[in-house]
């Protein structure tokens, strides 16, 4: 638990200050990445809502945070995916 | 048995939690795209500033520490360089000015004031820190910033316009971003011509082949003023066409510029508060 609370820590850290100091799409990948591996940190959804307030309006970003949707589409389509081949596919 | 309630339980607190993004990520994008969106990212670009002015301290200092680390020969090499390239430049810069001079008292002759006024203002984070094409400039609203507002870098070259102001700084989309056009003239001939934006700080022109045009060309902004976009840095005549296409490019490094300078519209001159009383 303590483990889980000092991990999430170190992110949140990582999160704050790479939004101004990492490269754009170096930052962005990380917190899609993120958002991809564990939804329920979100801290990731957070990041990437912050990044497209801070820059929109620049040319790039009119959807930075519809990449935060995908990436939880993704995970919810993948876990889907996973029980329904474990609960269903394996036992054909 | 109690394994598997242990488990149920377990995906339950996972569908909840799941449950719980899905309704924040819904939050978020109302925020997002909601009234409030400006102040907020007005607050983040308050947060951010000494980062960005910290994170260039020290980009600063590692460029330092890297011309001691250099050898003396390669910098007395390059201090000679240096010293011709400079002298080079003076000379131009002389009959520069005063034709530039002239041209401006001719202008004010025949009753058209071409001089602008600026509000200076200082890069916080340019790319590949900000998006591609894209500046964060410490002027905002507090000095006069507006959006729409053109951007000029030193040598009179126009390298964007305001597209979102907070109080305390702005964004400046490049004109090399892509989808952006800028009316220009190019030529000796003044040949007008739109510049398309294509990424990087590069900009395309298509014109007729056989257009007298040739590579270091500048490429004016048809004003009264003095006024670039950039300098033709390749030509390319595909055979059987009959158009050609001109690469420009900017003549400085866009990720290495500090100050820039906010073209001040004409009807605003008297309103605006300058930007020497701001402390940077």
């Amino acid at each position: 638990m303590i483990r889980v609370s000092l991990l999430r820590t170190v992110i949140d850290l990582a999160l704050f200050v790479g939004l101004f100091i990492f490269p754009f799409w170096l930052f962005a990948s990380m917190a899609i990445l993120g958002l991809v591996i564990v939804p329920y940190f979100f801290e990731f959804l957070v990041a990437l809502a912050s990044l497209e307030l801070l820059y929109r309006g620049a040319v790039v970003t009119h959807y930075a945070i519809y990449l935060a949707l995908g990436a939880v589409a993704f995970f919810i389509i993948m876990q889907a995916l996973r029980i329904f081949i474990r609960e269903r596919a394996i036992r054909f | 048995m109690i394994t598997s309630f242990r488990h149920d339980n377990e995906r339950k607190g996972k569908r909840r939690k799941l449950l719980g993004a899905l309704l924040l990520l819904t939050f978020l994008i109302f925020l997002v795209r909601g009234p409030l969106s400006n102040s907020l990212g007005g607050l983040f670009a308050t947060i951010g500033r000494p980062f960005w002015v910290v994170l260039d301290e020290i980009k600063t200092e590692f460029e330092h520490i890297q011309n001691i680390l250099t050898s003396k020969d390669v910098l007395a090499k390059e201090n000679a360089q240096l010293r011709a390239d400079l002298d080079h430049v003076a000379m131009e810069a002389y009959s520069r000015e005063r034709m530039q001079d002239e041209n401006v008292e001719l202008k004010a002759k025949l009753g058209r004031d071409p001089e602008m006024n600026f509000i200076l203002a200082r890069v916080l984070s340019s790319p590949a820190s900000s998006p591609y094409d894209t500046l964060i400039v410490d002027a905002g609203e507090d000095v006069g910033a507006k959006a729409g507002m053109d951007v000029y870098a030193d040598g009179d070259f126009i390298i964007g316009k305001l597209s979102r102001t907070w109080k305390r700084g702005s964004i400046v989309t490049l004109v090399s971003s892509p989808e952006n056009e800028l009316n220009v003239t190019v030529g000796s001939s003044s040949i007008p011509a739109v510049a398309h934006g294509v990424g990087g700080s590069n900009l395309r022109i298509v014109l007729p082949r056989g257009s007298l045009v040739s590579i270091g060309d500048l490429v004016d902004i048809p004003a009264l003023g003095a006024g670039y976009a950039g300098v033709v840095s390749a030509i390319d005549q595909p055979e059987g066409t009959s158009l050609e296409t001109l690469y420009l490019k900017l003549p400085f490094n866009m990720s290495q510029v500090r100050w820039v300078y906010l073209a001040i519209p004409r009807d605003d001159k008297k309103t605006i508060v300058p930007h020497k009383e701001q402390s940077i």
